[in-house]
């Protein structure tokens, strides 16, 4: 036998030594070596131990127009070709009944009306304002319930609707919305949403916008205000926007007048302006 | 002599109703209704809905009445 060849042999065999040994682990046939599925927790409670990017961003100072350090995802994403992260698998969302509205409200599409009504935080992923705004989608889908979306189309959006963000940008407008099937047609100021258009640069309009949107579902866990967002429409600080990734169908007929795009950060989790060399949450400037 | 005419009709309707009860189609509903029941006061017009949808465009339009 040549010695090329005996350590090709010896290399195969010992690939099949490691493969037999990886079998035998997880089948936990290896005395005194506990099994994959005990130590994963443990594995879980070490990583989650580490605070996630979120908490990071608001104890170290940062600048604007420079990128976060990638934060811990649920899973781990990569880039892809449109700018913004590539995930399997997104996190499910969770949604309550608020005031006796259920999350699929009280008619149009069921489906959005859950994606609009989730209450859930995210680890969010920071990405930059153009990644949303070029975002593509089929034609298909505009002013169509997503039941009634092809399979391919559906496959479209979902690569990327329901992904937690983070974009930054300035305020164009922050506009009460009006009743809809999403809140029950609820007409109370608490019960309607709020149309936030996020702009790349200070001073554009909303033609350029991307629209960001409040719901009433989480805004009884912030203090946010009408008012507040104004005065940072007014002073043109620079603001951090968190959320989900949403695709909302409803309106091509706005686009270059009041919006840019129809994806979405909806809902809004978080807000943050930055003054004085870091992050505020707009919660910390309630008066 | 014969006439017909299209009307755009734009309505605000509120009222009481279960969170989770269809409003939008209730409304609707109503509407045709309505309709239907004020025709005997005009006998000579011959009156079709052709459509009718809710209006969610909160951007053109003023968000309620004063």
């Amino acid at each position: 036998m040549s010695r090329r060849r005996r350590r090709r042999s010896q290399s195969l065999g010992v690939l099949a030594l490691v493969a037999i040994v990886g079998v035998l682990w997880y089948a936990g046939k290896i005395p005194g070596v506990p099994q994959p599925v005990t130590v994963m927790p443990q594995l879980k409670g070490v990583l989650t131990a580490i605070p996630d990017s979120k908490e990071i961003s608001t104890l170290l100072p940062s600048l604007p127009n420079v990128g976060q350090p990638a934060p811990v995802t649920e899973e781990s994403p990569s880039a892809s070709s449109s700018g913004l992260p590539d995930m399997a698998t997104k996190p499910e969302p969770k949604e309550i009944t608020f005031q006796e509205c259920p999350p699929e409200g009280d008619g149009g599409d069921p489906q959005l009306n859950r994606l609009k009504n989730r209450v859930d935080e995210g680890r969010y992923i920071p990405v930059s304002f153009d990644a949303i705004a070029s975002l593509t989608w089929p034609k298909g889908v505009e002013q169509r319930d997503r039941a009634d979306w092809s399979a391919e189309d559906t496959a479209v959006i979902s690569r990327y609707e329901g992904i937690p963000v983070m974009v930054e940008g300035y305020l164009a407008a922050a506009t009460e919305s009006g009743p809809e099937s999403t809140n029950c047609h609820g007409t109370s100021n608490e019960l309607v949403d709020w149309h936030v258009s996020l702009v790349k640069n200070p001073g554009e309009d909303r033609s350029r916008a991307i629209v960001t949107e409040t719901t009433p579902r989480v805004r009884p866990n912030h203090k946010w205000t009408l008012t507040l967002l104004h005065s940072i429409i007014e002073q043109q600080e620079r603001i951090r926007i968190s959320g989900w990734l949403f695709f909302d169908p409803e309106h091509p007929e706005h686009l270059g007048k009041y919006r840019v795009t129809l994806w979405e950060v909806h809902p809004i989790l978080q807000m943050e302006v930055y003054r004085d060399g870091r992050w505020v949450p707009l919660d910390n400037l309630a008066q | 002599m014969h006439k017909g005419i299209r009307l755009i009709l734009k309505l605000w309707i509120e009222g009481e109703d279960e969170p989770a009860h269809n409003f939008a189609a209730h409304t609707m509903e109503a509407v045709r209704e309505i309709l239907t029941a004020g025709h005997s006061r005009y006998p000579e017009l011959q009156i079709v809905v052709r459509s009718i949808k809710e209006d969610t465009d909160w951007e053109e339009n003023e968000i309620r009445p004063a």
